[in-house]
C-alpha cells in the first residue's frame, strides 16, 4: 500500500466560520496504480487533493489519516514536508498558464526540483531538464529556453509534467490536466501521462471531472459529492452497474459525443451544493430521486456493497431496483 | 531584447524633444514679451528693446528654439539675466546638493517600503501587518513640508542632532554636508515610503495568490525561496513602475523642502529665478528637470523589460 487515505476531514476558515469541505474521505493506493477521482466542479477533488500535498489554504484543519509510504503525513513537519514534495509526491495542475512563473524559462523551472531534491548544479539541472523535455515530446533543446508565454497549452502541459517526474515521484497527482485543452491535445496528454507512469511504475491520482477520461485511465475509480466519496470500486463496475444514486445520474448526464465541455454533468436536476453548504445528511438528498425524509438526518454510513464496492447510500437496494 | 532597446531609445528622444518644445513654447505663450516680463511694467520701452536683442529675442521661434537646443548639446546652457553668469555652472552648482538629496530620499523610500511591504505580506492580516498599514495611513496624511518643519523642531531645535538648515558645501567635508541632507531626504523620502510600503504589499499579495506559487511549494521549495525567486520578481514590475512616477513627486517636493531648510539646490533656484523672472534659468531648469523625469521613466521601462520577457515583445 502506498496511499492510504482513511477518514479525511478538511474545514476550510470563512468569513461565516469553519466550512467543512471535505467529509470522511478514505481511498487507498497500491504502487503503480491509477486512481480516479470524479465529481462535478466544487465537490472537494482539488482540496482533497492539496491535502495530500500538504498544501491545504492557510487556516485549513485536517483531520483523519493520511499515510504515504507507511509515514503518516499528519506529523510531519514544515521540513519533512518539502523533502516530500516535488521529490516523492508531485503534483501537476489544471491551467499551465498561470501554474507556470512567468518571468522564468521552463527548463530553468523544470531543473529547480532537481536542484533542491537533488543537490545538483545549476548546469547539470538544466542538462537534465532538456533530456526531461524530450521525455514529454519537446525534443528541440531550444524549448528549455522558452517562456512560458511563447509556448501554447499543450506544450506548457507537457513541460509541467516533465517538471512534476524531474525527480521521479512514486505518487502523481493529476487535477484536471487536460480539462484546460483541446479535445485531441487531451487525449496526447493523457496518452503522455499513462505511458510514463507505466514507465516508472509510478502511482497517479487522476482527477477530472470527464468519466470518459477515468474510464480509459483508472482501473478504480471514487465519485465525489458535496466533500463525500460517493461511491468506490473497480472503474469497469462502478461505471456498468452503478450503486449509488448520484453515479446512475452521472452516468445517465454523459453527453452524446460531440456535446461541448462544459454541458457534461450539468444534466442532472437541480444544482450541485457546494461542498461546505451541504446539508446535514446525504449531500445528494436535495436532487435525489429516491429522497426519503431519513437521507437528511444523518450522512450515510459508508458500506461495502456487492464485492470491493463502497457506497453511501441508505437506500442502495432499491436503487438497484429501479433501473 | 535589442530591438525593444532600440525601440524605447527611440521613443526616448522624441519624448525629449516634444517636452523640449513645451517648455520652450510656453515662453512664447506668455503674455507680453518675456523682455518685458523681465524688466517689469515701469521699464522704457528702449530698455525693452535692448534687452530683447541682447537676448535674440528679436529673432524667429524656431532660430531660437535650435540654438537654444544647439546650446544645451554643447553644454552651453545661456547666460543668466539676474546673476549675469552662465547658467549650466549656476545649475551644475545646484545639482551638487540636489542630486544627492533626491538619490538618498528615494534610497530611504526604496529600502523602508521593500523592507515593510515584504514584512506585511507575509503577516496578512496579523498584528505586525496592521501596525504597517497603520502607520503608511499617517504617512500618507502628512504633507512633506509640514512633516519638514516637525523635523526641524524635534531634530535640530530640541535634540540638536542636526542642523536646523542650511548647506555647509561639499568642500567642508563629505559628514557635515551629508548630515545636512539628512532631515531633507527623510522629509521627502518618507512619505513616499508611505505609498510604497502600500504599493510593494499588495503587489506581493498580489502575486502569492498566483497559481504558480503554488507550483512552486509543490516542488518542495521552502516559504523563503518561493518569496525571493518567484513571488518578489513577479511584484518587482509595478514597484518599479510606481517608484518612476514616485521620482517626478520627489523632484516636485525637493523644490520645497529645499527651501524649508535653505538648501541651496536647484529647487531653490527655480524659486529664486521666478522671484528675479530670469526666465531662461526657470527654462533650462524646468527643461532639467524634464528630462530627468523621462529618462528615470525610461529606465524603468527598461528594467520592467529586462524583468519580464512578456514586455519584450510587447513594444511597437
Ligand atoms: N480557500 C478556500 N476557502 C474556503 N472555501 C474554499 C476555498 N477553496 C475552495 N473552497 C470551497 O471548497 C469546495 C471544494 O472546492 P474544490 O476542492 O476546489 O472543488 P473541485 O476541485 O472538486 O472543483 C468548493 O465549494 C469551494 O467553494
Ligand atoms: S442517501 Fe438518500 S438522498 Fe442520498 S443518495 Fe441515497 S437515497 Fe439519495
Ligand atoms: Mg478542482
Amino acid at each position: 500500500m502506498l496511499l492510504d487515505v482513511a477518514g479525511l476531514n478538511i474545514d476550510l476558515p470563512t468569513p461565516d466560520g469553519a466550512r467543512r469541505i471535505v467529509r470522511d474521505v478514505s481511498f487507498a493506493l497500491d504502487r503503480g496504480e491509477t486512481l480516479g477521482v470524479v465529481g462535478e466542479s466544487g465537490s472537494g477533488k482539488t482540496m482533497t487533493a492539496l491535502a495530500l500535498m500538504g498544501l491545504s489554504p492557510e487556516g485549513a484543519a485536517i483531520s483523519g489519516a493520511i499515510r504515504f509510504d507507511g509515514k503518516d503525513l499528519a506529523k510531519l513537519d514544515d521540513a519533512a514536508w518539502r523533502a516530500l514534495r516535488g521529490d516523492r509526491i508531485a503534483m501537476i495542475f489544471q491551467e499551465p498558464m498561470t501554474a507556470l512563473n512567468p518571468l522564468h524559462t521552463i527548463g530553468r523551472q523544470i531543473a529547480e526540483p532537481l536542484i533542491v531534491h537533488r543537490g545538483l548544479s545549476r548546469r547539470a539541472a538544466m542538462a537534465e531538464a532538456v533530456k526531461l523535455l524530450a521525455r514529454v515530446g519537446l525534443p528541440d533543446p531550444r524549448r528549455a529556453r522558452a517562456y512560458p508565454h511563447q509556448l501554447s497549452g499543450g506544450q506548457r502541459q507537457r513541460a509541467m509534467i516533465a517538471m512534476a517526474l524531474s525527480c521521479g515521484p512514486s505518487l502523481v497527482i493529476a487535477d484536471e490536466p487536460t480539462t484546460a485543452l483541446d479535445v485531441t491535445v487531451q487525449a496526447q496528454i493523457l496518452a503522455l501521462l499513462a505511458e510514463l507512469g507505466r514507465q516508472a511504475d509510478m502511482a497517479m491520482i487522476l482527477v477530472s471531472h470527464d468519466l470518459a477520461v477515468i474510464a480509459q485511465n483508472c482501473k478504480r475509480v471514487v465519485v465525489m459529492y458535496g466533500g463525500m466519496v460517493m461511491e468506490s470500486g473497480t472503474t469497469a463496475a462502478v461505471l456498468e452497474r452503478p450503486a449509488h444514486p448520484y453515479t446512475r445520474a452521472l452516468l445517465q448526464a454523459r453527453p452524446r459525443l460531440g456535446a461541448t465541455r462544459g454541458q457534461r454533468l450539468r444534466v442532472i436536476p437541480g444544482s450541485a451544493p457546494s461542498a461546505g453548504e451541504a446539508p446535514p445528511g446525504c449531500p445528494f438528498a436535495g436532487r435525489c430521486p429516491l429522497t426519503v425524509p431519513a437521507c437528511s438526518a444523518a450522512p450515510p454510513p459508508a458500506a461495502p456493497w456487492r464485492g470491493d464496492r463502497i457506497a453511501r447510500c441508505i437506500r442502495l437496494e432499491e436503487a438497484e431496483n429501479v433501473a | 531584447m535589442l530591438l525593444y532597446l532600440l525601440q524605447r531609445v527611440l521613443l526616448l528622444v522624441a519624448t525629449l524633444a516634444f517636452a523640449s518644445l513645451v517648455v520652450f513654447g510656453v515662453l512664447e505663450i506668455l503674455p507680453g514679451d518675456a523682455a518685458q516680463v523681465m524688466l517689469g511694467a515701469s521699464a522704457t520701452p528702449q530698455a525693452v528693446a535692448a534687452l530683447a536683442h541682447k537676448l535674440g529675442l528679436d529673432q524667429p521661434f524656431a532660430t531660437r528654439y535650435f540654438a537654444w537646443l544647439a546650446g544645451i548639446a554643447r553644454g552651453d546652457f545661456g547666460l543668466s539675466y539676474a546673476y549675469d553668469s552662465p547658467i549650466g555652472a549656476l545649475i551644475s552648482d545646484r545639482l551638487a546638493v540636489s542630486a544627492p538629496l533626491a538619490l538618498i530620499a528615494m534610497a530611504l523610500t526604496a529600502v523602508i517600503a521593500l523592507s515593510a511591504g515584504l514584512f506585511a505580506a507575509q503577516r496578512r492580516g496579523k498584528r505586525g501587518d496592521f501596525a504597517v498599514m497603520a502607520a503608511s495611513q499617517i504617512g500618507l496624511a502628512v504633507p512633506n513640508f509640514w512633516f519638514a518643519i516637525l523635523l526641524v523642531l524635534v531634530f535640530a531645535v530640541k535634540l540638536r542632532l542636526a542642523p536646523s538648515g542650511g548647506f555647509p558645501g561639499w568642500s567642508a567635508g563629505f559628514a557635515p554636508a551629508f548630515g545636512a541632507l539628512i532631515l531633507p531626504a527623510i522629509s521627502l523620502g518618507l512619505v513616499q515610503a508611505a505609498i510604497l510600503t502600500r504599493v510593494t504589499r499588495s503587489a506581493l499579495l498580489d502575486v502569492l495568490g498566483e497559481d504558480f506559487i503554488r507550483t512552486a511549494r509543490a516542488k518542495g521549495l521552502s516559504r523563503r525561496a518561493v518569496l525571493w525567486r518567484h513571488a518578489l520578481p513577479n511584484a518587482l514590475t509595478p514597484i518599479l513602475t510606481i517608484m518612476g512616477l514616485q521620482f517626478a513627486n520627489l523632484i516636485a517636493g525637493a523644490i520645497i523642502v529645499e527651501n524649508v531648510f535653505v538648501l541651496p539646490g536647484v529647487g531653490q533656484l527655480i524659486f529664486q529665478a521666478i522671484a528675479n523672472r530670469d526666465i531662461l534659468v526657470v527654462e533650462d531648469c524646468v527643461m532639467l528637470l524634464a528630462a530627468i523625469v523621462i529618462i528615470v521613466n525610461f529606465i524603468v521601462d527598461v528594467a520592467c523589460a529586462a524583468i519580464d520577457p512578456r514586455l519584450r515583445r510587447r513594444a511597437a
